[in-house]
């Protein structure tokens, strides 16, 4: 299959080539989904050179695994992103003794996207993410900070609790009332 | 019995993966068995996985698409090498026994004693592969590695290419690769450079021909695209 047949199949197509071990369906599958890959990790990592290392071990961990993708456990992208944010929580938990990197310092290291031609899929996903990006900077202070702190930074709701100083009823609730709004935005953008 | 349902601030939690490991045994005990619990975690789905796109998005760096397709062909290529090699190792058996049965068909007197050679050309092989002694099969050789630290493993040499298959190796981290060197006299070359996977084994193809008296050599490298090695010589294995 040419690269240009490759790149119209839709992902959950794409991913039977890349367990068979297409170089080039591998490409095409790194090019759709890296940058997103990429940004995570350095979302949660902090450094770049950190996130490279992340996204490198992350993508490749999928090449090398025969692409286990399952349908019934959401998108590609959600799979990958999911794959991309274990291997940097474990990255932080080895390295420091727990650092979650929750502020985002240091773009300026970065280069931000070019502007390019996007598919309509990406451009959809773009269009949610800015949505939901909006509803978490809405969120009430206390929401915000016990999701990130548990899906950024990888610390669970009684590590959250002490760390707040909050009762553990307290962190669970605003995690789920966080949720429902974030659940509501996307309800509505779909 | 699949117990109480859970308190829905668990089931976001779990979702999170936020839940305690008992809480998270709870979780996984109840909900498969439970419609509503399933139906309400896979209705989080979406929502947690949102959260891993609303982050600020960068380009990644061009060297990092670079790296990592360089390492994706070159295992693809090594993984074709080595299917390729079985292949000719099986046409190879394939025609030795052709030739043999023929010449038996023509030539009875020397029949049996070319089916005897092709025999222990073929056993040869294997048990090279088993002792590391070398072949006499004629295709392929197999030559042991001599490696320290725990690492084992063997050097398929063939006619064009050649294939490192081992075991024990540790672990890399940030840009690390283990890197392949071709010595011969007193020039080395750079050739392949790998990584190993979770359970410490890789292979790796080594390409052009290895006339006897070259030396395979891996070293542990800082980064990938090194010249000369910069670091001891973890394995080595000698072409005879």
């Amino acid at each position: 299959m040419t690269r240009a047949e490759l790149q119209r199949l839709a992902d959950e197509d794409l991913m039977p080539l890349v367990a068979r071990e297409d170089p080039l369906a591998f490409e095409v599958f790194y090019d759709r989904h890296s940058g997103a890959a990429y940004s995570l990790a350095y979302r949660i990592v902090g450094s770049r050179t950190a996130a490279e290392d992340v996204t490198q071990e992350a993508l490749l961990s999928i090449w090398r695994s025969g692409a286990r993708y399952d349908r019934a456990r959401g998108s590609v992208r959600a799979w990958t992103l999911g794959i991309v944010r274990n291997r940097a929580i474990d990255l932080l938990r080895k390295e420091s003794g727990r650092s979650p990197k929750l502020a985002a310092g240091g773009e300026e290291l970065i280069e931000r996207s070019p502007a390019e031609e996007l598919t309509d899929t990406e451009a959809l996903r773009r269009e949610t993410a800015r949505e939901v990006r909006g509803a978490i900077k809405d969120l009430p202070d206390e929401q915000s900070r016990v999701i990130q702190l548990a899906y950024f930074g990888g610390f669970s709701h009684s590590e959250i609790a002490e760390m707040l100083n909050e009762p553990l009823g307290t962190v669970k609730g605003r995690m789920r009332l966080g949720m429902d709004k974030i659940r509501a935005t996307l309800a509505e953008a779909w | 019995m699949i117990g109480d349902h859970p308190d829905r601030d668990d089931l976001v939690a779990y979702s999170l993966e936020a839940l305690d490991p008992r809480e998270v045994a709870a979780v996984e005990a109840h909900a498969p068995g439970c419609a509503r619990c399933t139906r309400e975690l896979e209705a989080l789905v979406p929502a947690v996985a949102v959260l891993g796109e609303s982050v600020e998005q960068f380009e990644p760096p061009p060297e990092l698409r670079e790296r990592v397709l360089a390492i994706v062909h070159e295992e693809a290529e090594a993984k074709q090498a080595e299917l390729s090699g079985a292949r000719s190792r099986e046409e190879a058996t394939t025609r030795r026994e052709r030739r043999g049965l023929r010449g038996l068909l023509m030539r009875p007197a020397v029949g049996l004693a070319g089916l005897a050679i092709v025999g222990a050309g073929v056993g040869g092989y294997m048990v090279a592969e088993d002792t590391g002694n070398g072949g006499g099969g004629g295709g392929a050789e197999t030559v042991p590695v001599v490696a320290q630290q725990g690492i084992g493993g063997t050097l398929a040499v063939a006619d064009t290419s050649s294939m490192l298959d081992l075991h024990g190796l540790k672990q890399l981290t940030g840009r690390e690769v283990y890197q392949v060197w071709v010595a011969h006299g007193t020039s080395v070359r750079p050739s392949s450079n790998f990584i190993p996977d979770s359970s410490g084994r890789a292979m790796t193809a080594v390409d052009g021909k290895l006339t006897p008296g070259t030396k395979v050599m891996v070293t542990r490298e800082p980064h990938p695209g090194q010249t000369a090695p910069t670091s001891p010589v973890l394995l080595s294995a000698a072409v005879q």
